[in-house]
């Protein structure tokens, strides 16, 4: 039986969540029939034409995540795991913190 | 614009950045011969009856500099003897330009003038350097050079003191890009106006509290003659980084540069912070935190072929010497047998080693 | 001449390190070295969750153990600012004081939150101010309100304005006009930051001493103080440096501030927030143009700085404890930035350079002199004004100050 979606959750914290209109916590399915393989970079694009409802330049710069803007891959930081180009599994937990909000 | 602040009726054509008044042309240039004359005496750079070296690049800072000696110097009587000191690196394309305004100076202003080359004191002009080591120290190599050579240019024509053309924008961005890399040592010595007293020649900055901006203006209004590119050879230095934030820093307000030197003029380290001291080189003599000199260090690189030799820390070059040594002079042959003259003689103690270095 | 050469000293080649990218697929936390590792700080040591966590928390503990500034049962206000740094130090503050060891904390903290959000909207600002009153409610402390805008139109009447119910706190829409009245309308904005900076440490150690506290404790973190470094040197304030960076300033005779906060970066907390289930205060910041002021250029400059140079920040705040000061101090005080006025010193400095630039671009001369005579003069007649009342740097700004 083939799998045709990559099912994922997604998390934003430290105020990153105020640019999603303040939900915290998406469950998602990546669709793979287009991307068979999807890195974290896909994600960022589907991310912002989907999920972001305001100010794109505070989360993503380039074709990565603003300087700034924490990821963790399953609690793991991404920095160990390639970042953009981590390969993600099915159920990867992926969360994003910010540290420009705020005081 | 409006009219100069000195009240004398004219019409101002700057503004200068270090205090916002606007002068005239006229009151420009008195303003701006005063105010060094007022920095010379105050400071107290130089005594009566000195020679002084004017270490000239042709370009603006370092013609301007010895115009306006030249000129204090007689209105003032300081009583001084001026002469032109200039370096050849051997840039082609380059340096022969600058020499020519240099030579140029030496006739408009009627001062003696020296050149002394690379390839005279070391063997090697910077395009061999850079042929043989190619751009990624280059740098380091002409700066080590060049500081020696006003040194020792200094020293053969027997000058009391070297004046060098640094002005205020110089020292600002020296004492900002000494606090971004936390170079300690220079950043305690880069603000003083008069440096290496006791160590050798002293030299002096009379254009210290000169802005960039002024000496390019006072140049233009004079039509003083000077060159003024880039070396071929600069990379893009971290000192880049420094620099674009005190220009834009100045677009803000241009009183920072003298803000910054003051902040570096109260800033000392504390004694606790430790500080290299200062002996002899064993090999030329100049003066050095090592027993033998970065320049001279280079130069044993060079001609061994060893191009990272003194880039980077002083205990590393030993280690490359004796590995370098150790290939040259060890017998190659891993036979269990030797035949070769080397079987009684394995690390060739008995080979003429006269003239290597001796650390 | 060119100047690239002269960078490199005699002893060591001293280069800015830049982002090196390190492959760490068969890494181990390097503390514990059996766990794979979790988190990478500066972009060089992985560590294991664990070894994260009692490692943040040992830091904070070791800082604290060395600078003994508070005593048992003190009281120590801390200055919140709505965000990662403040949430962790709070949160720091509560499993120290919850220890049932010796190493417990015995200080006793008590919030302050000055509200200095005037460039936001009413709406937002009492959002914000309601956020920080629930954090201190959940992790249990007492907290204490005060609007900046407040303090600084009547300075008189401290109590009146220190409220310990978020309700009772008055925000209004004319804040920011307040702020601007204080300064005047002719000042640059890099001017009306610092003097506005003044005015917010002068009422945190008023709050501080209306409440008993001998202590303060920021949330400033190693960025907070290499930018703040900075800043003094592009105003020509080498000589507060020592005070405004340091572990510890005691410029006041009565409160000291501690900065325990100040060998952390913001990812560190950040991190340790997450794996705590900690949420910070959170809300947009204005976008600051950062053209328009020096503190605005020097924080921008600092910043983009450090994504390629990941050694800045830490490398200027170790420069910073390495300094002191020239020489030596008089009595006197800076009636604003309460520093020592540093006693007049013998040798040319920028200051009085600057002054008699000032003074011979502003003499008229008269053309029947000679120019001898003329400069003669001029030196003759300079007085370099010695600054009794401010330093250097207060005294470019006291005029702009509306008394």
């Amino acid at each position: 039986m083939s799998v045709d979606t990559l099912p994922i959750s997604i998390g934003f914290g430290g105020g990153a969540e105020l640019l999603f209109g303040n939900k915290k916590n998406f469950a998602i399915s990546l669709p793979v029939q287009e991307i068979t393989k999807w890195q974290i970079s896909d994600l960022l694009k589907w991310i912002q034409d989907n999920l972001l409802k305001e100010r794109p330049e505070l989360f993503i710069q380039d074709n990565s995540v603003r300087p700034g803007i924490l990821v963790l891959i399953n609690d793991v930081d991404w920095e160990l795991m390639d970042t953009i180009n981590y390969v993600i599994q099915p159920n990867d937990e992926i969360v994003f913190i910010s540290t420009l909000h705020g005081g | 614009m409006s009219s100069c602040s000195t009240k004398c009726g004219k019409k101002a054509v700057l503004k200068r950045p270090k205090t916002g008044d606007v002068l005239c042309k006229e009151c420009f240039f008195e303003a701006f011969e005063t105010e060094i004359h007022f920095t010379i005496t105050r400071a107290k750079l130089f005594k009566a009856g000195m020679t002084v070296a004017v270490a000239a690049s042709g370009g603006k800072d370092s013609t301007v500099l010895a115009y306006i000696l030249k000129i204090l110097n007689e209105r003032f009587n300081y009583d001084l003897r001026l002469v032109l000191l200039s370096i050849d690196e051997g840039i082609t394309g380059y340096r022969d330009d600058s020499l020519d305004t240099v030579k140029r100076n030496r006739d408009d202003y009627d001062m003696p003038l020296t050149i002394l080359s690379y390839k005279d004191l070391y063997g090697w002009t910077m395009d061999e350097i850079v042929a043989e080591i190619g751009r990624k120290n280059n740098c380091t190599f002409c700066g080590v050079f060049r500081r020696q050579a006003l040194d020792r240019g200094a020293a053969l024509l027997k000058v009391d003191c070297i004046a060098t053309g640094h002005n205020a924008d110089d020292i600002a961005e020296t004492v900002l890009m000494n606090i971004l890399r936390g170079d300690l040592a220079r950043l305690n010595r880069c603000t003083s106006i008069i440096t290496g007293h006791g160590d050798g020649i002293a030299r002096v900055k009379p254009l210290k509290y000169t802005y960039e901006k002024e000496i390019v203006m006072y140049a233009y209004f004079k039509q003083l003659v000077y060159f003024s590119t880039e070396c071929i050879f600069a990379p893009n230095a971290y000192r880049g980084h420094a620099r674009v934030l005190l220009k834009d820093m100045e677009k803000i307000d241009p009183a920072v540069i003298m803000n910054i030197i003051h902040s570096g003029e109260s800033l000392t380290v504390n004694e606790e912070v430790n500080m290299p001291t200062l002996t002899k080189c064993s090999r030329c003599n100049h003066v050095s935190s090592q027993t033998v000199c970065k320049a001279c260090v280079l130069l044993e690189g060079l001609n061994r072929g060893l191009p990272k030799l003194g880039i980077g820390k002083s205990s590393k070059a030993k280690k490359m010497i004796a590995e370098h040594d150790k290939k040259k002079y060890e017998c190659s042959s891993s036979a269990e047998n030797k035949q070769c003259i080397c079987k009684n003689d394995p690390v060739g103690n008995s080979i003429d080693r006269k003239n290597d270095v001796t650390w | 001449m060119c100047s690239v050469g002269d960078d490199v000293d005699e002893e060591k080649a001293k280069f800015m390190q830049k982002k090196i990218t390190l492959n760490f697929t068969n890494a181990l936390c390097i503390k514990c070295r059996t766990l794979k590792p979790q988190v990478i700080l500066h972009n060089q040591y992985p560590y294991c969750k664990a070894c994260f966590l009692s490692g943040t928390v040992h830091k904070f503990k070791a800082l604290l153990g060395k600078n003994r500034v508070v005593q048992p049962n003190e009281s120590v206000l801390i200055h919140h600012k709505a965000g990662h740094a403040s949430t962790a130090l709070l949160h720091f503050l509560r499993t120290g004081l919850d220890l049932n060891t010796p190493k417990k904390i015995r200080f006793k903290p008590i919030i302050a939150y000055i509200e200095d959000n005037y460039e936001l909207n009413v709406e937002d600002r009492t959002h914000i101010s309601r956020q920080v009153s629930d954090e201190a409610e959940r992790l249990n402390f007492p907290i204490v309100f005060i609007n900046l805008a407040q303090y600084v139109t009547n300075k008189s009447n401290l109590p009146s304005i220190v409220h310990e119910k978020v309700e009772d706190l008055r925000i209004d829409p004319d804040d920011n006009m307040k702020i601007r009245a204080a300064v005047k309308s002719n000042s640059t904005l890099t001017t009306q930051t610092e003097i506005v900076h003044y005015f917010e440490r002068e009422l945190l150690l008023k709050v501080a001493k209306h409440l008993g506290c001998q202590c303060i404790f920021t949330t400033d973190l190693g960025i907070d103080i290499a930018s703040q470094l900075l800043k003094n040197v592009t105003l020509g304030r080498g000589e507060n440096i020592v005070y405004d960076t340091g572990v510890v300033d005691s410029r006041d005779m009565d409160v000291s501030v501690l900065r325990p906060l100040r060998n952390f970066t913001i990812k560190e907390l950040a991190l340790y927030n997450y794996f705590n289930h900690l949420e910070p205060v959170s809300f947009y910041r204005k976008t600051k143009n950062p053209y328009s002021s020096m503190q605005n250029l020097v924080e921008k400059f600092l910043a983009d700085l450090h994504v390629n140079y990941p050694a800045t920040i830490s490398t200027i705040v170790r420069t910073g404890d390495k300094l002191g000061v020239n020489n030596e101090p008089s009595e006197d005080r800076c009636m604003l930035c309460k520093v020592p006025i540093r006693k007049e010193i013998e040798s040319l400095g920028s200051a009085e350079a600057t002054n008699f630039s000032h003074w011979i671009s502003t003499q008229t001369r008269s053309c029947d002199k000679s120019l001898k005579e003329r400069t003669s003069q001029i030196l003759a007649t300079f007085d370099n004004n010695k600054y009794n009342k401010y330093c250097y740097s207060c005294n470019q700004i006291a005029p702009y100050l509306c008394q």
